[in-house]
């Protein structure tokens, strides 16, 4: 048919349209053979499921095997040396459970915490221009990423904090108490500060050459050292001196024993507080709420207006500063209870477990060899363009990473950072090898056992590794949608 | 043109369409037999799934079967445990090695057709439990609640032991005076629980170090983690001689448990039950009987009734068990009594040096001699 305008057209598209009626718009008849198969497959999956269950209960069962939980209430009849919670061999295995559980939990946070703040460091450092910074960065992380985790576990639990000298004779820590510095000490420190700073700002301004590298080395150094000077005053040097006197620095130490380190553990004075410490907490509580107002005030401001105001700094004085003040005046209604030799450990403090520590220290620094890859990458992945960007608008080396990259860098670091925390939680559980009691230790260890309820307990544990994994990776995707890039 | 022509877009889908439809006859009879033929697969498969058959088990004992046919007897044993079950240059030796060696002469007149599988305390009871090892011969405490609730049988003691402490010498003399100590344990075990009672009985407190491999709990004692360490009496002197200076440490006085070590078997196979009962029961009897490694063949020519018995000359017990009439001899012969073989593992002939003491036989002909070894007899 020849073309006679829209309306023709029309009418044939009509046409056709209701020539089709019968058939559905696709053109095709519905899929019967693949619903029967789909359900088919349903099917023989739920059957299997089934058979797997039913088939282990009764061969548990005639085995004698016990295939409920009625053991969650049994008396346990062990002990375990570090819990955060009340528990003793008359305890039940769930007590047991939750015990492990706090354990793992523990050492989990800590581990992303530190992993965390290492590996950033880390990371950073690699992509640093100096030469030697970048070097070790690098060597820490090939090291450390290409050696089983056991190993280093096993290493800093035997070949560090073993060596540690015997209770009996344990390392003394001294005490250290804040005092007023010595005219000397003043003097000097402050001078080498002053003096480092300047170098630092002048470093800034010139071109280049050979006097602009020694201010750049040197004025950091000089900083430092005057801030040792401050803190520490004639200790340095290697003679004490008493407060008053000329030389004395912030921090005084005296020969009273009042931490020791000793191959059982950590022992530090625990603090207990007094009534008059609720004033203190209150107004910490009430300082914290006012730097979160400010914080985000000033970020708001800086958006609105451009003004820049040291927000950390400031919020930390808020929180802090307010909450001394009252703890000095309410006379400091804190003391300590001390670690003191009894018989053949330390009795009173507050202990810190070699098996924890070393676990500690393992997980982070192998998870923190990974976070750094991870940021080196994200970091990298930012566009050169930003970098040559926010230079050109004036902003500092810091101010740029700060402000700029790592900002978009996040975006292709948190998911692979995630997985990190994730293997950091799993890996928590190879504690088993040094003896620290946590969730596999205790409950898929000796409780599992001692009860025989091996089913039953493997389950139990791995639903949990499963709930916090899913609860971590939860709130890590959460972080991610807010970073994520809203495009078109 | 204001339009496009359309028309042949029309047309050609139209006819398409039609070709679609008109198929020829043969075609949709083909069609037809593939969706039948793929349903009765379908249904075929699925039948075949259900009917999952049912091994019939005709024989009297599944385990000897199976052992039997395999060839070899897989036994569970201790990593390292001087005395009881270790590897020394490469062949595993040891009391409950012997047992193991015992029961595999019965079966196949060869005390080394054994698969040794090492465990620790955590898993040596699942790896029973599921069959990965026929016996378990590992210096396992008989408890209620282990044959009660994790499906287990005992098959009597092979060696009555007690738990005991030992730490270094001069620290302590009793273990009384252990209070707040810390003290090195493995996990997974009898001791654990003694441990808490014990101390909680005293109204002590201590600090336990649980680990759970035996080597890791005794590099832990040796690099001064904890001050004593505690396990059944026997294993302390064992543990003992791999510390660098045996001397230097010293084994308290006080038993504070009561610890029947003995092989043990998975409930449900009394046959097999019987089998390692009584090859047990055999080597003490021969003690009780004078029959030894060396006289064995002589002793074939004994007129003694129970001694005729036991060499097999006389009855034929072992029938009923699936062994052999001379299972009883082939025991002797290629382990030896209890007796040379406790001798030869942790008495007076090993480094160990441990005393009969409750391990003596019940009918010892020196009175304060007398131990609690006493064998049904085989009759």
């Amino acid at each position: 048919m020849q073309d006679k305008g829209p309306g023709r057209e029309q009418q044939h598209c009509i046409m056709t349209v209701q020539d089709s009626a019968e058939l559905p718009p696709s053109g095709k008849p519905f899929n019967w053979r693949g619903l029967f198969w789909q359900c088919l497959l349903m099917a023989a999956i739920l059957w299997l499921g089934y058979e797997a269950v039913t088939n282990a209960r009764d061969n548990m069962q005639a085995r004698n095997i016990p295939t409920d939980f009625s053991f969650w209430f049994g008396t346990s009849g062990f002990d375990i040396n570090q819990t955060l919670i009340s528990y003793s061999a008359v305890s039940t295995h769930g007590r047991a459970f939750l015990v492990g559980l706090t354990n793992t939990l523990v050492v989990a946070a800590a581990g992303v915490f530190f992993a965390t703040i290492i590996g950033f460091g880390v990371g950073i450092a690699r992509l640093s221009h100096n030469w030697i910074v970048a070097k070790l960065a690098a060597a820490y992380v090939e090291l450390l990423r290409n050696t089983p985790l056991l190993l280093q576990l096993l290493f800093w639990y035997n070949a560090v904090l073993k060596q540690l000298p015997h209770p009996r004779r344990s390392l003394a820590l001294p005490s250290a108490s804040l005092q007023m510095p010595g005219a000397a000490t003043l003097v000097a420190g402050l001078g080498a500060i002053v003096a480092g700073y300047v170098l630092i700002r002048f470093s800034r301004r010139d071109a280049g050459g050979i006097w602009q590298l020694l201010a750049r080395t040197c004025g950091p150094l000089l900083a430092g050292v005057g801030a040792l000077m401050l803190i520490f005053g004639g200790t340095l040097a290697g003679f004490p001196a008493a407060a008053g006197d000329a030389f004395a620095g912030m921090i005084g130490f005296s020969s009273g024993q009042y931490g020791f380190l000793n191959n059982r553990g950590f022992y530090l004075p625990y603090p207990v507080f007094a009534g008059g410490m609720n004033r203190v907490w209150l107004v910490l509580a009430l300082g914290f709420a006012a730097a979160i107002i400010f914080y985000l005030w000033a970020g708001r401001r800086q958006l609105r207006t451009g003004q820049q105001l040291p927000r950390a700094g400031i919020a930390l004085a808020l929180t802090f500063a307010p909450a001394a003040l009252v703890f000095w005046l309410s006379g400091a209604p804190v003391g300590f209870d001390l670690p003191k030799p009894r018989g053949f450990n330390l009795a009173g403090g507050w202990r810190i477990y070699p098996e924890f520590f070393a676990l500690l220290l393992g997980l982070s620094l192998y998870t923190a060899a990974f976070i750094a890859e991870i940021v080196r990458a994200g970091i990298l992945a930012v566009p050169k363009g930003q970098t040559e960007a926010a230079g050109a608008l004036g902003l500092r080396r810091q101010s740029i990473l700060k402000l700029v990259v790592i900002p978009q860098a996040m975006r292709v670091i948190v998911p692979p950072l995630t997985n990190q925390y994730l293997n950091l939680t799993k890996n928590s559980s190879l504690a088993v090898f040094i003896g620290y009691p946590d969730l596999v230790q205790v409950f898929a260890g000796t409780v599992l056992n001692q009860t025989g309820a091996a089913v039953q307990v493997i389950a139990i544990t791995m639903a949990v590794y499963l709930a916090i994994s899913l609860a971590t990776s939860v709130g890590m995707n959460l972080y991610n949608r807010r970073m994520a890039l809203v495009e078109r | 043109m204001n339009g496009r022509d359309m028309s042949w877009l029309v047309r050609s889908t139209g006819g398409q369409r039609e070709k679609l439809n008109v198929r020829s006859k043969q075609a949709r009879e083909g069609d037809k037999m593939k969706i039948l033929t793929s349903y009765a697969t379908a249904i075929a498969v699925t039948a075949a799934l259900a009917m999952t058959p049912a091994i019939a088990q005709g024989s009297k004992s599944k385990t000897l079967d199976a052992v039997k046919k395999r060839g070899v007897l897989s036994c569970g044993v201790n990593t390292g445990l001087a005395g009881f079950s270790m590897p020394v240059k490469g062949k595993w030796a040891g009391l409950d090695v012997d047992l193991c060696r015992a029961v595999s002469a019965a079966i196949f007149n060869d005390p080394n057709k054994i698969k040794f599988i090492p465990l620790n305390a955590k898993d040596r009871f699942t790896a029973l439990q599921t069959g990965e090892i026929d016996v378990l011969s590992r210096n396992g405490t008989w408890t209620m609640t282990r044959e009660a609730n994790l499906g287990l049988m005992w098959a009597g003691v092979n060696y009555y032991d007690g738990q005991g402490f030992m730490v270094r010498k001069g620290l302590v003399t009793s273990a009384l005076e252990l209070s707040q100590a810390s003290i090195c344990v493995q996990q997974g075990t009898t001791t654990e629980r003694n441990l808490a009672d014990y101390f909680r009985s005293k109204n002590m407190k201590y600090e336990p170090v649980t680990f759970a491999s035996l080597n890791e709990a005794i590099d832990a004692y040796k690099g001064g983690r904890c001050d004593a360490y505690t396990t059944d009496a026997s294993g302390l002197y064992a543990v003992r001689l791999r510390l660098p200076d045996p001397s230097k440490h010293i084994v308290l006085p006080q038993i504070i448990s009561k610890e029947p070590l003995g092989p043990a078997v998975r409930q449900g196979d009394d046959v097999w039950l019987n089998i390692v009962k009584w090859t047990h029961f055999a080597m003490i009897n021969a003690e009780e009987l004078g029959v030894t490694q060396k006289n064995i063949d002589a002793k074939l020519k004994s007129k003694d009734p129970a001694t005729r018995r036991l060499v097999g000359v006389e009855g034929d017990f072992g029938k009923s068990l699936g062994l052999t009439k001379d299972w009883a001899y082939r025991i002797i012969k290629h382990v030896g009594n209890y007796g040379e073989s406790f001798e030869r593992n942790v008495g007076m002939g090993s480094p160990l040096k441990i005393t009969r003491g409750l391990n003596a036989l019940w009918n010892h002909p020196d009175d304060k001699k007398r131990g609690l070894m006493y064998a049904p007899p085989i009759r």
